[in-house]
């Protein structure tokens, strides 16, 4: 059976950390296996072990003290290639999770490897909601009719990004900063977990929609890495 | 049969002989014994006789009227043939009898025809993209005015949406009101075919979607048609070998159904689809065959749709057991014939820019694929392409989509007035509720005729927005008169301009006379509508909607023959319209869109995104975006698009300088309109750019919407940005007006009309243009006056733009 590792230390998120474990366990028909870590070296060697989905860990590890451009956390899942759920300090997580926000910028790499996770959910009595936000810079040309091309384009996008079969799914759409709007969806639709593909680059300049949604949500984030 | 002795099919021919061919063009016939010449006429071989070279182009152009390409001709001469394209058998006389043995073998064993992808007349779409297949299955939709099959791959992928809908058969009632699929007709199952690699070729020209499988030594062909000449008749054949053909039923149920599905009998020959109110049931045959390695299956399905209660099984099993009689080889050669007819009349060259006209002709293709010509036509946004928009019938249809067709094939524009001629009642309804006069044509129309706008959106910002352009787009009303009076001017039609289209512009004229308020001044005003640009929606007096009323109170008057109205009417509309204000600045020369429009923030498209087409109400929001002059798509300038003569003269110029800054394009109709007035203006090269635009919408799926259907009024927009944009083609009074420009960068433009009984052509180049007409009618061009043209025509030196031009 497969595993996912409720890396803990002695701070504070540790009990989070480990109900999300049990959360995302549940979710992907895995077991949890919770070990006590004291740097990030025993956190990646775990992690590296075959039978590992998944890792799950404070978003903010207590050695770390507030968040910043180094997120201590950050650092250690850009060294692990396996999906990362960093659990927020304030966050209250749901024994199971039924609603499950994904952000999807809609690209064929980033929706492949959103889609490989979602597939371990096959089976689960889970919602998914989709959120494409529209950056300044990619505004759609054309909405005709909205009452139509609203719904016409999004599942057009759903068909396109999601391609795990089965899924009940819904997508919304937003404008305008990325971050800001997947915190605020998150919200809105009670989401349990917000999934989310990132590079594993925290090179100046990348990674920034990642940073700040950590920086922001009481939601436990899945970071999914992308190749 | 073939007499003892003769050598077996495919012996001594050479390679490029060695495949189906449509039609054999020998020098003489006399040699071949008659039988045989009897046996190929049995199974559709076109044999012709070309003498010589004088002879040869007239043959090609009869072969090519019935939609035979002349790589699809093979020539047995000894002397070769100077015709481009053609596969020539330098052969004498006596290797004739083998080449038609060869060929009758090749019907006779199913093999489908063999098309030669011209890229200025094809689209081809190899193998099936997961990311773009439903867009694709758009493009590829095969349609004949009545039924609509989307160019779905024949073995079926996940990623894929097939439907097959029927032209105004609508399951669900209001806004929920979305057209019905029925049973689909156009699927195999091949054993283990997993592994074939697929290509798809739509031939605009004869209206067939070819299909090759491949894989090693494993080929399956296949053309599918949707037949043009007996609409509601759709033909599959396939041929394989290599590949085993697997038992299937011939028509399949939905894959997403929203109605109901009726087994039929247990044979499978025929199923019904239920949606209340509509139903389409259809009837299959099929007939599978072997031939030593290969097998082959031709199928035909003829359809029945019922815009309320139960579609009856017994009609479409009789349109099948006619379809049958014919056979697949007439079927295609009647149905190809009658596309090569309709291409005869409409198409339009573009010399010089081969993307630019496979472009145009993928546009007017599925323009003329979406009406049909008797009974109704109900031609939603996506025409019978897809499901999008639910199959509603909107303004896109009378305005952007019918003048095309009126202008060519005037029996799809009339019946497309039919439509909304039966809906007359549910229009005079709606005005009385309103507390009005007339006809108050809906938004949004289905079956019923009553307004099927939705009626909510969750929009953008997670909100729930009423959606208001049910209630408040009240120039549609105006917009079913135009396409009636534009129809009459094209077509000379009396019977209809006095009967059921006076019927039209009537009851448009008392409803518009009934909601204009007289202010204490005697001025009249239409308040709370919005017009065609949608970013604001509840304003006073929009000019568009008021000329448009007053165009309409006018034109009425006109066309109404002593007695038709009473003088009291008569006398009230012209003194409404008279009164109507309608935005008109001396002073600036232009036209304010609406009352107040002037005192909105000033914001240019330039100030707020890098580039156009954007849907600019996503990236102010919609507070400002109401708050600026940030508009949607052409709406003063859609008085110049529609009624020049409504219009001060000269104020084109300033309209357009004014408001084309100010325009997003959030709307796939306005580019193109743009494009007309731009070129009408002599802006002709950013004329040429938005017409490419236009053209491309589809074809690059620049919207992300193609995959809901193909958006047609934005296809009707290309036409006219060519033919009255570059063109300079309008009707008056009889004549044809012609004042063309030239189109940078085109060697020639060639445009085909038909005024009244006349068919006209239009040749344009940079520097002349020629006009001919059968029969003969009067054009009247600048700085020529009315000048009568017959079939040789008359050539005029195109005098350049003055960069000033007015309305014309």
């Amino acid at each position: 059976m497969s595993q996912v590792l409720a890396a803990v230390d002695d701070g504070p998120c540790s009990s989070a950390v480990v109900a999300g474990a049990n959360a995302l366990a549940a979710l992907f028909g895995a077991a949890v296996v919770v070990v006590h870590v004291h740097d990030a070296e025993e956190i990646v060697s775990a992690a590296a072990s075959p039978g590992v989905t998944a890792l799950a860990l404070a978003a903010v590890p207590r050695h770390d003290g507030p968040p910043r451009e180094d997120h201590a956390a950050l650092a250690i899942v850009t060294r692990v290639t396996k999906p990362g759920l960093l659990v927020p300090p304030d966050c209250t997580i749901s024994p199971v999770m039924t609603r499950i926000l994904v952000p999807l910028e809609g690209t064929d790499v980033s929706s492949s490897a959103i889609a490989d996770t979602l597939a371990l959910t096959r089976g689960r009595d889970i919602d998914v909601v989709v959120v494409h936000v529209h950056g300044p810079e990619a505004i759609p040309p054309f909405r005709d009719h909205p009452q139509h091309d609203i719904p016409a384009w999004q599942r057009e996008f759903a068909s396109r990004f999601v391609t795990v079969p089965g899924l009940r799914l819904e997508v919304l759409e937003r404008v305008g900063a990325a971050a800001e709007h997947i915190v605020a969806a998150a919200h809105e639709v009670q989401a349990d977990l917000i999934v989310l593909g990132w590079s594993r680059r925290l090179a100046p300049g990348r990674a920034r929609v990642v940073r700040e949604t950590l920086a922001t949500s009481d939601v436990a984030v899945l970071l999914v890495p992308v190749p | 049969m073939r007499p003892a002795g003769r050598p077996p099919p495919e012996a001594g021919l050479p390679p490029a002989a060695a495949r189906r061919f449509e039609a054999v063009v020998l020098e003489r016939a006399g040699t071949v014994p008659r039988a045989l010449l009897q046996d190929a006429g049995a199974v559709g071989i076109e044999v012709a006789v070309a003498r010589d070279e004088e002879v040869a182009p007239e043959v090609f152009r009869d072969l090519w009227l019935r939609g035979i390409a002349p790589a699809q001709v093979l020539v047995v001469a000894a002397a070769p043939v100077g015709v481009p394209g053609v596969v020539a058998l330098a052969a004498g006389a006596d290797v004739v009898p083998a080449v038609l043995e060869d060929q009758i073998a090749r019907r006779r064993r199913g093999e489908p025809p063999f098309l030669a992808a011209d890229p200025l007349w094809t689209l081809t779409i190899d193998g099936v993209d997961p990311q773009l297949a439903r867009a694709h299955e758009s493009l590829l939709t095969l349609a004949d005015g009545r039924l609509g099959t989307r160019g779905s791959s024949l073995l079926g992928h996940d990623a894929e949406l097939p439907a097959v809908v029927f032209g105004g058969v609508y399951a669900g009632t209001g806004p929920d009101t979305t057209l019905l699929q029925g049973p689909r007709w156009n699927a195999l199952a091949i054993a283990h075919a997993d592994h074939l690699q697929s290509r798809r070729t739509l031939d605009l020209r004869t209206g067939t979607l070819t299909h090759e499988l491949t894989a090693g030594d494993v080929r399956v062909e296949a053309i599918a048609l949707s037949s043009l000449r007996r609409p509601g008749t759709a033909v599959l054949r396939a041929h394989g070998h290599g590949a085993a053909l697997e038992e299937s039923a011939g028509l399949r149920p939905p894959q997403d159904a929203n109605g109901t599905v009726d087994d039929g009998p247990a044979d499978g020959s025929w199923l019904r689809t239920t949606g209340a109110p509509g139903s389409i049931v259809a009837a299959v045959d099929e007939r599978r065959c072997r031939h030593g390695r290969t097998w082959s299956l031709d199928r035909i399905a003829c359809y029945a749709g019922a815009h309320s209660g139960i579609a009856g099984e017994d009609l479409a099993i009789a349109r099948l057991e006619r379809a049958r009689g014919v056979g697949f080889e007439a079927l295609l050669d009647e149905h190809r014939s009658a596309w090569a007819r309709r291409w005869e009349n409409t198409d339009v060259v573009a010399e010089g820019d081969p993307a630019l006209q496979l472009a145009i002709r993928f546009a007017l293709f599925h323009l003329m694929a979406s009406a049909g010509d008797d009974g109704e036509a109900a031609v939603g946004a996506r025409g019978l392409t897809g499901t999008g928009y639910r199959g509603h019938v909107f303004w896109d249809s009378d305005v952007y989509v019918l003048p095309f067709l009126a202008a060519t094939h005037p029996a799809a524009a009339r019946a497309m007035l039919e439509y909304r001629i039966r809906r007359l009642p549910a229009a005079l309804h709606a005005a009385r509720v309103a507390g009005h006069a007339g006809a108050r044509f809906p938004w949004e129309s289905a079956a019923t005729g009553e307004d099927v706008t939705p009626r909510v959106i969750t929009s953008l910002t997670g909100t729930v927005t009423a959606v208001r352009t049910g209630a408040l787009e009240e120039h549609v009303v105006a917009g079913v008169a135009w396409a009636a009076a534009h129809y009459a001017d094209w077509t000379g039609d009396r019977a209809f301009a006095t009967g059921p289209g006076l019927g039209l512009l009537v009851q448009t004229a008392r409803w518009w006379a009934s909601r204009i308020d007289r202010d204490d001044g005697g001025a009249g005003h239409i308040r709370g509508v919005m017009g065609p640009d949608e970013y604001h929606e509840l304003v006073d007096d929009n000019a568009y909607t008021n000329v448009m009323a007053r165009w309409t109170l006018r034109r009425a008057v006109a066309d109404a023959p002593p007695g038709a109205l009473d003088d009291d009417e008569r006398r009230s509309w012209l003194d409404l319209a008279e009164a109507l204000v309608d935005g008109y600045d001396p002073m600036t020369g232009r036209h304010e869109q609406f009352a107040g429009f002037s005192a909105l923030e000033p914001v240019l498209i330039a100030d707020i995104a890098p580039s156009r087409p954007v849907a600019a109400d996503l990236l102010l929001g919609p507070q400002r975006t109401g708050a600026s002059q940030v508009i949607k798509q052409a709406d003063v300038l859609m008085l110049h698009y529609l009624v020049p003569d409504e219009v001060p003269p000269g104020s084109l110029v300033a309209d357009l300088a004014h408001y084309e800054p100010r325009t997003a394009h959030g709307s796939t109709l306005s580019p193109g309109v743009h494009a007309t007035l731009l070129a009408r203006a002599g802006r002709t090269s950013e004329a040429l750019e938005l017409l490419r635009l236009t053209a491309r919408i589809d074809l690059d799926d620049l919207g992300q919407t193609t995959a809901a259907g193909l958006h047609l009024a934005a296809m009707g927009s290309v036409w006219r940005a060519l033919a009255v944009g570059f063109g300079g083609l309008r009707p008056s009074g009889g004549a044809l007006i012609v004042d063309p420009r030239p189109v940078p960068g085109l060697e020639r433009l060639e445009l085909r009309v038909r005024l009244g009984a006349s068919r006209v052509r239009v040749s344009v180049t940079a520097d002349a243009f020629a006009v001919s007409a059968d029969p003969p009618m009067t054009i009247i061009t600048p700085g020529h006056g009315r000048v009568d043209v017959g079939r040789t025509g008359r050539s005029f030196d195109l005098v350049p733009p003055s960069g000033q031009e007015g309305s014309t």
